[in-house]
């Protein structure tokens, strides 16, 4: 059976091109791995988002917090690597993605974050490193198996791809309410943040020829597949 | 490529000028390059006219220029004739500059044709030639020239024997006759000038002036 | 391999029939003969499309690939060669009350001309390419390579170009005072030297360069590839490297052009 199948343009990038191309994705932008509120992150530069803090009646500032998340891995179906219970086998159209998720908050009981300017005057606070001062951080890590889809969508450099996470899965965490708890959070979280990574078709076959996209992304022979025209 | 121009103020390849001598002496000459022959005092060569016979008939010596580079000799450097013969200057050779014969006396020279002497000249292009008299006289005159297309041997053969038929064109007090002449490509006009005051035959697309057009104006009447 | 990137046979017509427009053939200028002659010439010429048929495992073979040129040349000769020796006769002309004059017969060496003609026209050649795959200067290329020497058929232009060195020898024969009838003779015995074996020994050398070792580009990125372009200072360009690029031509149900590229 020929590659270009029905249509006249085929191209494919095999799950290790992808996490190669994810790799050097979050190597030159790792800000989109990288959350914190102002406690953690100063301000938004390349290596780090900063987001609100956590508000709460009684806490000046907020809560802060921050999500690291460790560059992912991803596995297109058929499946190659293992995946917990809940998640295996990989369907059809799937990849699947793992990574681990480093969550923190700042315990800093007397948070006085807010007179810091004029208590601390010397303090370190430019760039996007977090106050040294009074934060208390802990944290919390956890291994993260997510299943995924692909979906077309745009960009700034045209045709694009992104990944929708359909489902997700921690790895020895207890109680199980909790579990479900860090579940939802962390759905929600790598849901935006993959979705927010947007794979240009250009980036996906380095550039060979050119492709208007008819058909795909569809995921299947380990790899990502699209057809369409010149 | 030698070139092909009606002018007898200079004669060149195709050309020829003659001069008749009508009374006995001693008349000296020099041939320069084509219209520089008043910047030249050299009169180098000889035509020693001796008294006639009482003979009738005019003879004519033909003298052959020959070039080399800017310098023009006769083959003959000094001849001696009888009064009322033709002396004829030409140069057969295609490479060579055009040329002055220029004399020691005022009717003697082809710069001016001025009495009892002729210009030829075998037009080698078709086309229609207004001819004028570029020291601004009035007469003038046209030849056309028809080009001869042919490609069988009997038509060449026929052309040819036509280019041995000359026209002739008189030339007396300021009028040509015939003023319009018809020939062929390859044929000769000889331009004969019986009395004149110092005229020439001049392509008039050589001097600018107006071209000679009175009998053509005559036609359109 | 980590990407692969294939096109059907009709993408490849239309990818090629792209690629060969934009090629930029550099003009020729040179001597050759033209039958008996030396002409220097001057010569451009531009692609236009073809049919593309890819045949497997490696030759792109482009039927009837069009070659425009416009061809300037002149070539020089000497009319003695073709026309004989030709004498003005003596002419005599019986002057009235003068007598008869003479005018001296004279003979006419024919010239040497140089004739300049301008020519356009087409051929259409067919010819196999390879697949060319090279990493210089920090570039990915992979090119379709024409193999050996294209033939080139000329076909009518042979014709043409006779007739256009006709026209273009007419009006400088005309220009030559005594040629007269001769003229039409000239120009058929120089076109007979000429010939159509002259024409195509003339146009052979200088068109077939054009299309002998003609590289039309496929595959064109930098090593280090530009995967996503920065749109600000937070979000920079992601570059990929491109370590290796295959291509290949493969035959299913349908003929195609496979590459196939590793990147880290």
């Amino acid at each position: 059976m020929s590659l270009t199948e029905a249509q006249s343009v085929f191209a494919a990038i095999h799950e290790d091109g992808l996490n190669d191309l994810l790799q050097r994705f979050f190597a030159a932008r790792p800000r989109y791995l990288s959350y914190g509120s102002p406690g953690f992150v100063a301000a938004t530069t390349v290596n780090s988002t900063q987001m609100s803090a956590i508000q709460f009646p009684g806490i000046p500032g907020g809560i802060d917090w921050s999500v690291q998340i460790a560059r992912p891995r991803v596995d297109a179906h058929p499946q190659s690597a293992p995946l917990p219970a809940e998640l295996d086998p990989l369907g059809l159209q799937r990849l699947s993605i793992h990574t681990v998720v480093e969550i923190c908050i700042n315990c800093n009981e007397r948070q006085n974050r807010g007179r810091e300017p004029e208590n601390h005057p010397h303090d370190d606070h430019h760039g996007d490193k977090p106050p040294s001062g009074n934060l208390r951080p802990v944290c919390f890590k956890v291994e993260v198996f997510a299943i995924a889809h692909a979906e077309r969508t745009s960009s700034p450099d045209g045709d694009a791809i992104r990944f929708i996470v359909d489902a997700i899965e921690l790895v020895d965490l207890q109680p199980t309410d909790f579990e479900t708890l860090i579940e939802c959070l962390l759905l929600q979280i790598l849901r935006a943040v993959l979705a927010s990574v947007r794979l240009p078709l250009p980036a996906l076959s380095a550039g060979a020829f050119s492709l208007t996209p008819a058909v795909g992304p569809e995921i299947e022979n380990d790899q990502i597949e699209m057809y369409g025209s010149l | 490529m030698f070139s092909n121009v009606l002018d007898s103020r200079s004669i060149g390849f195709g050309d020829a000028f003659g001069q008749r001598f009508m009374r006995p002496g001693t008349y000296r000459y020099n041939i320069v390059l084509g219209s520089t022959g008043c910047m030249v005092d050299e009169r180098p060569y000889v035509v020693e006219v001796e008294k006639g016979g009482g003979s009738a008939t005019m003879e004519q010596h033909s003298l052959v220029v020959h070039c080399d580079g800017r310098s023009f000799t006769p083959d003959r450097e000094a001849i001696t004739i009888r009064e009322g013969d033709l002396v004829v200057w030409a140069c057969p050779d295609p490479a060579a500059a055009r040329f002055e014969v220029r004399g020691d006396k005022e009717f003697f020279g082809n710069a001016r044709l001025t009495n009892e002497c002729g210009y030829s000249h075998a037009f080698g292009l078709p086309g229609e030639y207004r001819w004028v008299d570029a020291h601004h006289g009035k007469v003038g005159g046209v030849v056309r020239v028809k080009d001869v297309r042919t490609d069988s041997c009997e038509g060449l053969e026929r052309w040819r024997k036509r280019l041995a038929k000359g026209t002739l064109v008189l030339i007396a007090d300021g009028k040509a006759e015939p003023a319009e002449v018809d020939i062929v490509t390859g044929q000769t006009v000889f331009f004969a000038v019986v009395k004149g005051d110092g005229i020439s035959i001049t392509d008039s697309s050589l001097v600018g002036g107006a071209p000679f057009a009175g009998r053509a104006k005559a036609k359109r009447r | 391999m980590d990407i692969t990137a294939a096109i059907d046979e009709p993408a490849a017509d239309q990818l090629l029939d792209t690629a060969i427009g934009l090629i930029s053939l550099p003009p020729a200028s040179g001597a050759g003969t033209l039958g008996p002659f030396f002409a220097s010439y001057n010569a451009s010429a531009s692609l236009s499309s073809g049919d593309v048929d890819l045949i497997a495992p490696s030759t792109i073979r482009i039927q009837d690939f069009r070659l425009d040129w416009n061809l300037g040349f002149s070539f020089g000769f000497d009319l003695s060669s073709f026309l004989p020796d030709f004498c003005i006769p003596q002419v005599c002309i019986d002057i009235p009350c003068v007598g008869r004059v003479c005018t001296p017969g004279f003979c006419v060496n024919w010239p040497t001309v140089s004739v300049p003609v301008s020519f356009s026209d087409f051929v259409k050649v067919t010819a196999d390419f390879g697949i060319s795959i090279t990493q210089t200067g920090g570039v990915w290329r992979v090119e379709a390579v024409v193999q050996g020497t294209p033939n080139i058929q000329f076909g009518l232009v042979t014709a043409g170009l006779l007739a256009a060195i006709s026209l273009a020898i007419t009006p400088i024969l005309l220009a030559v005072p005594f040629i007269g009838p001769l003229l039409a003779i000239a120009v058929n015995a120089i076109i007979a030297a000429i010939g159509i074996a002259g024409v195509t020994g003339l146009l052979g050398p200088i068109l077939t360069p054009f299309v002998s070792g003609l590289r039309i580009p496929i595959y064109d990125q930098p090593v280090t590839f530009e995967a996503l372009a920065a749109t600000s200072a937070i979000d920079p360009a992601v570059f990929v490297t491109i370590d290796d690029v295959k291509a290949i031509i493969t035959s299913t149900n349908e003929d195609e052009l496979v590459l196939t590229i590793d990147i880290s």
